[in-house]
């Protein structure tokens, strides 16, 4: 059973990645098969008395799908995957707000640092797997929260 | 009427996105400029007539804050409506925004309908005026 951390990261997720790039997810318990996430991205937030971090990992084949999504033309693999990590930042930081109000209300203020791209995980407190429907592709999130 | 419409953004996802959404609510678009900081909009801001301006807040070397203060004290900017697009949801920092003159504010993620309804606050019903 999920917290409500997870839940508000779930539902800021597949809010944000439906809206802006059409991609239709399913939550998962746990992959089977543990996916080979090929780019990951970190955010770091603080505010209301509380630091944290968020990542979101995802598989190329998933970037270049959200890439051609949005785009909606043809381009190289290889511009169409810088377009699909760019966009994950993005999505990332937009997720991150998200949550943040969710979880927090619009009554605190929240200072969001910069997306950027890490090679390996943090392995943050809370996970949640999220399957793209249309590739059968797992997305997978992390965060972590800490007082002070 | 066609609307010219200026997009500061520095990922090239929003403005993406943010031009395909326009299209999706049916907006009237004459010019469409896509830039990636407040520096290169307010180029853009001096060369050409805009009815209204869409703006990021994190931007490089110009962010939406300080194309807010330019455009406001300009005497040929201070009435173009901006609108802020963020994902921040801070009840003050949205109340900051609106002192210091922004039109409306445009939670990121954006529907078609958000955007349509946040230009109408910003530019009137156009659709019914004669």
């Amino acid at each position: 059973m999920k917290n409500k951390h997870q839940e508000s990261l779930q539902s800021s997720a597949v809010l944000a990645l439906e809206m802006l790039a059409f991609l239709m997810l399913e939550p998962l318990k746990e992959p089977e098969n543990k996916t080979v996430k090929d780019y990951g991205v970190r955010i770091h937030f603080s505010g209301c008395g509380k630091t944290g971090d968020v990542e979101m990992w995802a598989s190329n084949d998933l970037l270049l799908y959200i890439a051609s999504n949005i785009l909606n033309t043809d381009l190289p693999e290889k511009e169409l995957l810088h377009f699909g990590q760019e966009s994950l930042k993005e999505v990332t930081n937009i997720v991150v707000g998200n949550f943040l109000t969710e979880e927090y209300g619009t009554g605190e203020v929240f200072e969001l640092g910069i997306p950027f791209e890490v090679t390996e995980r943090k392995h943050l407190k809370e996970v949640i797997y999220l399957n793209s429907i249309e590739i059968n592709s797992v997305l997978e999130l992390e965060i972590g929260v800490v007082d002070g | 009427m066609d609307f010219n419409v200026l997009i500061a953004d520095d990922s090239e996802m929003m403005r993406s996105v943010l031009k395909r959404t326009l299209e999706m609510a049916k907006i009237p678009i004459g010019r469409l400029e896509l830039v990636k900081n407040g520096a290169e909009a307010l180029e853009k801001l001096n060369a050409h007539n805009f009815e209204v301006v869409f703006t990021d807040l994190n931007m490089p070397e110009m962010n939406g804050v300080k194309l807010v203060e330019e455009m406001k004290g300009s005497d040929s900017l201070k009435d173009t409506p901006i609108i802020v697009v963020s994902s921040e949801g801070s009840k003050e920092r949205i109340e900051y925004l609106k002192n210091l003159g922004v039109s409306d504010y445009l939670r990121k993620p954006f529907t078609p309908e958000s955007i349509r309804t946040t230009l109408h606050n910003a530019l009137g019903d156009w659709e019914n005026e004669k």
